[in-house]
């Protein structure tokens, strides 16, 4: 893998996991805005619609580190009719505008319910079809180990495994650091038993694929045993911090206490999540390292 | 120079002896610099030793294959390229406008001959441009001229067929039904051999 790869890990890594959180966090919090208590989940909103537009500028801006000329960056939107990497710039930007139009919105108290709702609901869409457009710029006939159906596979994995798990690590933090202000216990679970789908369904997509796309076959594609044997211990483990993050939710859904909602304070989730990221930055190094065209 | 509606490169891989001299004067008509090629020479070997009885009967072969931007019908660079700075001129000739470009990168994973290179001094990408300002003249593309074994031509694409025949796919080319490749090649004889066992590129870290 070369060093230039390094900015779009980065850049994927962290635009997954801002939409994965603001369909898991975010979007249920709009829906749920009415009601007893609505000015905390109001401002539970405003956080974590602040949290993706960091998450999204941050990756955006890492992004210009991969660009040989970064000052023609502007020019990347010209082909968005045949280009998959413009559409992914363009669902990028649209969705940086559209979650900046509804932070706008939240803060100032203005436009009806409904009309939020459906920026809410646009930017949804705006951000699924960044993933898919993201996993598409890989689907390259050229190169066989990703063009296939474990890139969007993979890459909405980490949007889901990431954002479910950073929905249950940011008030896990809150709870942490002011001792107040936990996630309520059907919330918690909730997130916690999604969290755990999406790691087992991410664990069984990983370990079925890998005959198609990856380690076995090293040898075959021209790596040398060498660089197989560095990717093997990757690809272990990836699986290993896939399964510890699937452990530690568990001891938390184990932990959650309907007569105690926010006690004890969920540890456990925080080291999932740091697992679960480490265990992505891995697969995500091996599906560049693993880059080779048909032929030549 | 009359209109041309395709112009390709033919390639008598059976010829080559892979001296490299497309190569390098490829190299001085563009001034690329270190590391950087637009047109590369790949050395295929394979086979092995084989004993029958007590005497040991050798079957290794090598072959070059010399291999620029192929100018495709259907070019995926140019699908990919995100600031549309490649562009298909009516002669078939693909051409990359490096001021346009932002060196992304895309058109060199999405190219299945990687024909589109990076240059890190000027942090674009540059490619073959089949040397359309000497055809224009009524010249040979440099890579042409500069071949000694006469293993590289060029032209229109069906008067080459009908000069030269040939394919356009030999191991370890890629599918040509990918881009349609204005390409001919006439193979080394051991090129279908290669096809079927181990063989692979000697030179990868060259090119």
């Amino acid at each position: 893998m070369a060093k230039k790869e390094w900015p779009l890990i980065a850049f994927t890594l962290l635009s997954q996991t801002a939409v994965g959180f603001f369909l898991l966090f975010t979007v249920p919090l709009a829906l749920s805005g009415t009601g007893t208590g609505a000015a905390d989940v109001r401002l539970l909103r405003l956080r974590s619609l602040f949290i993706v537009l960091i998450l999204l500028a941050a990756a955006a801006a890492l992004s210009f580190f991969h660009l040989g000329n970064p000052l023609g960056a502007y020019r990347a939107l010209n082909n968005v009719r045949t280009s998959r990497l413009s559409r992914e710039i363009f669902f990028e930007l649209l969705l940086i505008f559209l979650i900046a139009v509804v932070a706008w919105f939240e803060w100032r108290r203005s436009g009806s319910q409904d009309l939020r709702l459906g920026f809410y609901f646009l930017a949804a869409l705006a951000g699924v079809g960044l993933i898919w457009s993201m996993a598409g710029i890989y689907r390259l006939e050229a190169v066989p180990v990703w063009n296939n159906a474990m890139t969007p596979f993979s890459f909405f994995m980490t949007a889901f495994v990431l954002g479910a798990l950073g929905s249950a690590a940011a008030p896990a933090f809150k709870l942490l650091r002011e001792g107040k202000g936990g996630p309520p216990f059907a919330g918690r679970l909730l997130l916690d038993a999604a969290a755990l789908a999406f790691l087992v369904l991410n664990f069984v997509g990983v370990v079925l694929s890998d005959p198609n796309f990856g380690i076995r076959r090293l040898g075959r594609r021209g790596f040398d045993s060498k660089l197989s044997r560095i990717f093997a211990l990757l690809y272990g483990l990836r699986l290993v911090f896939l399964l510890t993050a699937a452990a530690a939710v568990v001891l938390s859904i184990l932990e959650i206490s309907p007569q105690v909602p926010s006690s004890p304070v969920p540890h456990l989730i925080i080291w999932a999540f740091a697992a679960a990221l480490i265990s992505e930055t891995l697969g995500r190094i091996l599906f560049f390292a693993l880059f080779r065209k048909e032929g030549l | 120079m009359n209109a041309v509606s395709r112009f390709a490169f033919f390639f008598d891989s059976s010829s080559c002896s892979g001296c490299k001299a497309c190569q390098m004067a490829c190299k001085d008509k563009n001034d690329l610099g270190p590391g950087v090629l637009w047109r590369k020479v790949y050395e295929i070997a394979g086979g092995g030793w084989r004993r029958e009885g007590e005497v040991w009967i050798p079957g290794v072969y090598a072959y070059n294959i010399s291999l620029a931007c192929n100018h495709c019908e259907d070019p995926a660079c140019r699908r990919s390229c995100p600031t549309k700075a490649i562009v298909k001129g009516p002669d078939g000739i693909v051409v990359l406008n490096s001021r346009a470009c932002i060196g992304c990168r895309y058109c060199e994973w999405s190219c299945p001959y990687g024909a589109p290179r990076y240059d890190g001094e000027k942090g674009v990408m540059g490619k073959c441009d089949f040397c359309f300002d000497l055809v224009e003249k009524g010249e040979k593309p440099a890579c042409v001229a500069a071949c000694p074994m006469r293993a590289l031509d060029f032209g229109e694409l069906e008067a080459l067929k009908e000069k030269y025949g040939g394919t356009d796919v030999i191991f370890p080319l890629p599918r040509a039904s990918q881009t349609g490749p204005s390409l001919l090649i006439k193979p080394h004889r051991s090129a279908g051999l290669a096809g079927k066992e181990t063989a692979g590129v000697a030179n990868d870290e060259e090119t």
